[in-house]
């Protein structure tokens, strides 16, 4: 059974949420600097400042509540015999990866995840569909994160 | 010459990735730069740069790359700005392959290729090490795989040693069982309600015109005044045409249609012309689905397709039974998925998925009449004579929709029907289960229901709309 029971959900690394914001204020600097550059281009100078203001401050407000909503919304638990997880702010989503049926384990880490230390822990299954990607967690505990799941992926035919 | 110990990390040849970059797709990636090159006009300058990038990059994530063996796991590291490290427990390998083309054979290379079953990116590839390396590398994966798979051997079961037994006895021909053989009739049914129906329709439209390109008059078919006789006259002549074509082209495709049993084999061949044969392991078959077709549901007929975590992907791993009566279904489903029959009767889902299927059915009927509305404005009032067809034609196919949900398990097996003209009905045993989520949207929690997406390899099914706290104990006991 997966009812294991007794342990707490927990959350994301606090530094993910940093991730994200870094993520889509890249975009978002990229998206204000082609309004400049094209407003610049057809002489509208004063117009084009002011909408690549306004959309910088709404759209990082804007990126600043949603990245936390998300954020808040993301538990996920390593329990006796399967991954929990549970995320989503429109559609929640509560997954079960059991253990034993891991195919392999990916760790995965952009230049921004690197710098900030973290990894994305991704647990293979054989079903392409399986939703079992912990986006963010400290890289340094990734490693031993990794043995004890694989320690209790077992022996018994996955499929 | 043969390496002793894979434990330590070693990379891959230096050879086998410079000469990547002559293969077919180091060449294929070269081919846009080429056009770059040419339009730019500074054929040589271009090319040179991109031979220096292209050295440099495969130099840099070659150096990157390392891989060994423990005895346990297989470790890949690569990766130069997206870190990925891979581990594969030996347990979990379905097949190792190695692979020699031309270029690995000219330089004593080859590329080992390990696979585990279904699913994406479940795979790994080494490309490439020297061949002693990679023999030993096979070697040591399937025996540390057997090993764990049978760690005391098949009990009561000495393995067979010819020196001392003899050459092994000849395997007794294992005998044939005919689950279904589909009767002519059925076959005819088959074509004229399959998608051999909708492909005539479009031959005989394009067929028509170009008769009429051809400068035959049309008037002239038959002396047919088309004009007087009208449309009704070639709908008369064209449907029945149009159908016994429809008719005989299925009963060609799917001649002599049989589906049989040999040992652990499921065999289904059918054609006349071309001969197909699809061949499913019995104890590899994942999830079973009738499809109860609109145009089958009259006749009490349904489509069956069994599906099985063959390595690879696509059509072979799958076989289609059309056309098949409840009994034959139940027939074939007890040799593949025994626990499935008898198939139990569904649990209907509640009136809470009822009501949100007619608001969701409403609110399409209402974005209908509104473009209708607007239409009518624009051309003429009379179109405003549909709305009474129109309004209530969202709310009927939401009850339809919603009586096509159901549900049930029994003997460890999941049944999910969804539908709302056509059904499908997926059987799923809950040993099969990879994974699962209960997934509800935000108009799904507002009535307390939600989704369950059980993944399988190769798959996914759904159970929907069912209360959010009945949704969460059928994954505890789905996945397991």
């Amino acid at each position: 059974m997966t009812t294991d029971g007794g342990e707490e959900l927990v959350a994301l690394e606090r530094r993910v949420l940093s991730l994200w914001r870094l993520r889509s204020a890249i975009v978002l600097g990229g998206v204000v600097a082609l309004v400049l550059a094209g407003t610049a281009g057809a002489g509208a100078w004063l117009a084009g400042a002011g909408a690549a203001l306004a959309l910088g401050v709404g759209g990082g407000l804007a990126v600043r509540w949603w990245t936390a909503t998300v954020w808040r919304a993301w538990q996920f638990r390593i329990g006796e015999h399967a991954l929990h997880l549970r995320h989503g702010v429109l559609v929640r989503r509560e997954s079960t990866i059991p253990f034993h049926r891991v195919q392999h384990i990916d760790l995965e880490a952009g230049p921004l995840e690197r710098r900030l230390g973290l990894t994305s822990l991704v647990l293979r299954t054989a079903s392409a569909s399986s939703d079992s990607t912990i986006p963010g967690i400290d890289a340094a505990e990734a490693d031993a994160l990794r043995t004890r799941i694989l320690a209790l992926v077992g022996t018994g035919d996955a499929l | 010459m043969v390496p002793a110990d894979l434990r330590t990390p070693r990379r891959t040849s230096p050879l086998g990735a410079l000469t990547d970059l002559v293969s077919v797709e180091g060449l294929r990636n070269a081919a846009p730069l080429l056009i770059v090159a040419v339009s730019v006009g500074r054929v040589a300058l271009v090319l040179a740069v991109g031979l220096v990038v292209a050295v440099a990059s495969s130099v840099v994530s070659w150096s990157r790359r390392l891989w060994s063996f423990d005895g346990e796991v297989l470790h890949l590291d690569e990766g130069v700005f997206v870190r990925n490290q891979r581990r594969i427990p030996v347990e979990r390998i379905q097949h190792v392959e190695l692979e020699r083309r031309l270029r690995h054979q000219l330089l004593g290379l080859a590329a080992v290729r390990v696979e585990t079953a279904g699913g994406s990116g479940a795979e790994l590839r080494l490309d490439a090490i020297t061949l002693p390396e990679a023999e030993a590398l096979r070697t040591q994966l399937l025996r540390a795989r057997d090993r764990q798979v049978a760690p005391a051997g098949s009990p009561g079961e000495p393995p067979w040693d010819p020196a001392r037994h003899g050459p092994p006895p000849p395997a007794p021909p294992l005998p044939e069982e005919v689950l279904v053989r589909l009767p002519p009739a059925r076959l005819l049914l088959a074509g004229v309600t399959g998608p051999e129906v909708v492909a005539v329709l479009t031959a005989l439209a394009l067929g028509l015109d170009a008769l009429v390109d051809l400068g035959v008059d049309p008037d002239d078919l038959g002396s047919l005044d088309v004009e007087r006789l009208s449309l009704l006259a070639l709908v008369l002549l064209g449907i029945p045409v149009w159908l016994s074509v429809a008719a005989v082209i299925g009963l060609v495709r799917r001649w002599d249609l049989t589906a049989t049993v040999r040992g652990d084999e499921l065999r289904v061949t059918y054609g006349l012309l071309q001969r197909h044969e699809l061949v499913v392991r019995t104890d590899r078959v994942q999830d079973a689905r009738v499809s109860e077709r609109l145009l089958l549901r009259p006749f009490g007929r349904a489509d069956l397709r069994l599906r099985s975590a063959a390595s690879g992907s696509g059509d072979a791993s799958r076989a289609d039974i059309p056309l098949l009566a409840g009994p034959e279904i139940d027939l074939v489903l007890a040799r593949v998925l025994p626990a499935a029959v008898p198939r139990p009767a569904l649990a209907p889902a509640p009136p809470a998925a009822r009501r949100r299927a007619l608001v969701r059915g409403a609110v399409a009927s209402l974005v209908l009449a509104a473009a209708t509305v607007a239409l009518a404005a624009a051309t003429t009032w009379a179109l405003l004579a549909l709305l009474p067809v129109a309004l209530p034609l969202g709310p009927a196919v939401g009850e339809l929709s919603y009586r096509g949900l159901g549900w049930a398990e029994a003997g460890g097996v999941h049944h999910s029907r969804v539908g709302a003209l056509s059904r499908r009905t997926a059987i799923v045993p809950a040993a099969r289960v990879q994974s699962g989520a209960v997934v509800a949207s935000w108009f799904q929690r507002r009535r307390r229901l939600a989704t369950v997406r059980l993944d399988l390899a190769g798959a996914a099914v759904g159970v929907v709309d069912r209360d959010i706290s009945e949704c969460r104990a059928l994954l505890r006991s789905a996945v397991t």
